[in-house]
């Protein structure tokens, strides 16, 4: 007692214990302040654990403090997920480079085995397996964003390295391909300072450069013996095809008027798949070439093919695969061949409705692929059309709150203002109250160039779980997937036009009886951050809330950037042309936030990002803010164009919940 | 007023006293929880979008350490 007493005097000077009484009333008084202090911090406590960390590397505005319970059961444990994709095969031993959910590279040694990690938290541009599958080398701007390193790693050293120094400004190691014996690696160096590309080849102990040097962007797309077949990307639309004698820097063109957008060299002969030239015309298909010869001949194709997604032939020329893509879901056909012409097709292997990735011949009859759709996370698997055989590589797995969450996604068509018909797919939640309408998010991707495909879309089902919101995914025009035409049918001056694709929809949406018309929110990404940006700026009425992650918010702004190229120019226009550039203005929201009717905007950017010019967001951000428009922005200090993660998952979430249940209270 | 006094102090004593203690434990322990739940690893499919049709430095958009948590498109690209 004395012990405690001379504590409390020593703390409290000024107070004197002058009878057992007070004391006992002090320390009850003591007590109870502890306890309800104890109460209090225990409140405080759970408020403070009860916080969604920002991240050190996040800087945010206008966003309120996400309680942790209120977003935590959108995630899971790493562990309850599983999901692998293909990167390459290696034939000669039978096993496959994999990715999985933890952006890791994987070595799978035999089906259903426990893959060996190669790389971690390592997301290549492309890897590729050297021939004899000793080693495999990948493309990487880990160290400097769109400025691609080139590595190859050794299985018998277990450690990547680099085997390119690039020392020009703004170089990139865009593609490469490995010769055919594997001795050595054959890339393009993109300088997109000089908008110079050169062809070098390097034994993996020098680099050899050859002395022609190409105009633009450059692909390497394959190389036998002193051949390399080269892709000039012009234009989206316009991607043409060259080979390269090694032996005299001589370059020949294969075709430089249709759109050849996949090639490959076998034995004496090049193929590529083409459209729009004298042979192809407006159909997509296949052509071949005699190297010696030079005569084309065209590869007879089944009339009812209608995408020719992937071409890949067997590797003793006797087959042939075939990814085809309607609305999104890939079909895979084997076709036998037969002097260069198809005679029998194998029959239809894969049973149900997915999304195709990489596939690869693991031997003259048996291929892998990966598969997925809305519900389920990517899995591999092989056929053997010989045995009848299927293998399965890996298996899918997936948290329990996501399983059963949303419908089989519908594909969906609607007439544009100027009558051309425009696609999309929609997700529903698996439930809905009777008589309830769903709110709506429109999703614009990116690229433009790019097929939006029904994946297995963790978003989309937290949000029909959680908000019972319906996402359209939306293939507008500049979209892939649906013939050059369409692909060029928001350049330059149309780029209004995709804009008005949405806008046409917002009327579709309108006449759904089970979608509330009243609640439609955008999301697009990159470029599709500008097409839902400039929609709002247009109908501000009928959209009640904006997500723009890493946008491209001025045409302008992003053609001033020194990388520019022709391809950029093609699609967005020529940045001297000054009455284009006017006309894109009027489009541009950095340009019109006075007519930025207070729509709520979550906007998103990374310091790194080398695409979107910073001043213009944080420009139309600033903007905003000074109108007192609802703002929610997300910074980060070390992330690129892309980034996300957790905490913006969760701020997303956030913002739409916040802005489903305004608008539920109307 | 000397009990008066003497009540002040102690709340103030034990708010010092009792509140960083109670504080510091709570949020040491679920700091510790939230951080080893939500590992860094991410949560979902990875890498790149399918880009047949531009090359990367126009159509590229997912990143390392995050991509594949917002961005439904992210799949390795075919070659």
């Amino acid at each position: 007692m004395t012990s405690l007493t001379q504590k409390i005097r020593f703390f409290i000077p000024q107070i004197r214990i002058e009878s057992a009484t007070n004391f006992v009333s002090l320390l009850l008084l003591t007590l109870v302040a502890m306890t309800s202090v104890a109460v209090s911090q225990t409140a405080q406590g759970e408020t403070t654990g009860d916080v969604f960390p920002v991240p050190n590397n996040f800087k945010t505005e206008g966003i309120p403090a996400i309680k942790n319970s209120e977003v935590e059961n959108l995630f899971y444990d790493a562990s309850a997920i599983r999901s692998n994709l293909i990167w390459d095969a290696d034939r000669q031993n039978r096993r496959l480079l994999v990715t999985d959910e933890t952006n890791s590279v994987w070595l799978l040694n035999t089906p259903m085995s426990q893959p060996v990690k190669m790389l971690e938290k390592i997301v290549p541009q492309s890897v590729k397996m050297r021939p004899g599958g000793v080693a495999f080398a990948y493309t990487s701007d880990q160290e400097n964003e769109d400025n691609y390193q080139l590595y190859v790693y050794d299985f018998k050293e277990n450690a990547p390295k680099k085997v390119v120094v690039l020392t020009g400004k703004d170089e990139s190691v865009d593609s490469f391909v490995w010769s055919r014996a594997g001795d050595s690696l054959l890339y393009v160096r993109a300088d997109y300072d000089t908008k110079k590309t050169k062809l070098c080849r390097n034994d993996l102990q020098a680099e050899k450069c050859f002395a022609t040097s190409f105009g633009g962007i450059w692909e390497v797309m394959d190389t036998d013996a002193n051949k390399v077949l080269l892709k000039h990307w012009k234009a989206s639309s316009s991607q043409l095809l060259y080979l390269f004698d090694t032996q005299n820097d001589k370059l020949t063109p294969v075709d430089e008027k249709g759109n050849s957008r996949k090639a490959f060299l076998t034995g004496d002969r090049v193929f590529w798949t083409s459209e729009g030239n004298e042979n192809c015309r407006k159909e997509p298909c296949i052509l071949s070439q005699d190297l010696k010869s030079g005569k084309i001949s065209q590869l007879n194709l089944p009339e009812n093919l209608l995408n020719l997604n992937d071409v890949k032939v067997s590797p003793d020329g006797n087959h042939v695969v075939i990814q085809d893509t309607r609305d999104g879901i890939d079909v895979l056909r084997v076709f036998r061949l037969k002097k260069d012409k198809i005679v029998k097709e194998i029959p239809p292997f894969i049973s149900g409705s997915y999304v195709v990735w990489n596939v690869r011949w693991l031997s003259d009859t048996e291929i892998a692929y990966t598969l997925e759709d809305i519900a389920k996370p990517t899995s591999i698997q092989s056929f053997n059309f010989d045995s009848k055989k299927y293998t399965d590589w890996t298996k899918e797995r997936l948290p329990a709150q996501l399983v059963d969450k949303v419908k089989s996604p519908e594909v969906i068509r609607w007439k544009s203002f100027d009558g051309r018909e425009v696609s999309g797919y929609v997700v529903r939640p698996k439930t809905m109250a009777p008589g309830k309408k769903s709110p709506v998010l429109i999703y614009v991707h990116g690229g433009p160039q790019i097929l939006d495909k029904p994946l297995f879309n963790t978003m989309d089902i937290r949000l029909a779980d959680n908000l019972g919101m319906t996402t359209i995914h939306t293939n507008v025009r500049g979209s892939s997937g649906f013939g050059k035409e369409f692909m060029d049918a928001d350049n330059r001056e149309k780029r209004s036009d995709a804009v008005k694709d949405i806008q046409a929809l917002l009327d579709w949406i309108a006449k759904q009886p089970d979608l509330d018309a009243n609640q439609i929110y955008l999301r697009g990404v990159s470029y599709g951050g500008f097409v839902v940006l400039s929609t709002a700026l247009q109908e501000s009425s009928r959209i009640k809330g904006v997500i723009a992650e890493y946008p491209l918010v001025s045409i302008r702004g992003y053609l001033a950037q020194s990388w520019i190229d022709e391809f950029a120019k093609s699609e967005y226009g020529d940045p001297k042309d000054e009455d284009l550039m006017k006309r894109l203005d009027a489009l541009s929201p950095l340009n019109n936030t006075d007519r930025w009717n207070q729509t709520p905007l979550f906007i998103t950017h990374g310091k790194l990002d080398s695409r979107v010019p910073e001043k213009d967001v944080i420009d139309l951000k600033n903007q905003l803010q000074n109108k007192n428009s609802e703002v929610w922005f997300v910074y980060s200090t070390d992330g690129g164009h892309g980034f996300g993660g957790k905490y913006v998952t969760a701020a997303m979430y956030q913002f739409l919940k916040k802005q489903t249940t305004k608008e539920n209270k109307k | 007023m000397k009990k008066l006094k003497a009540l002040f102090c102690a709340i103030v004593l034990s708010t010092c006293l009792v509140g960083n203690v109670f504080a510091g434990g709570v949020a040491t322990t679920t700091g510790a929880g939230f951080f080893s739940f939500f590992s860094d690893a991410a949560n979902a499919v990875v890498s790149f979008f399918s880009r047949e049709d531009c090359p990367p430095r126009q159509c590229t958009t997912c990143r390392p350490g995050g991509g594949n948590e917002n961005d439904p498109n992210c799949r390795p690209i075919t070659n």
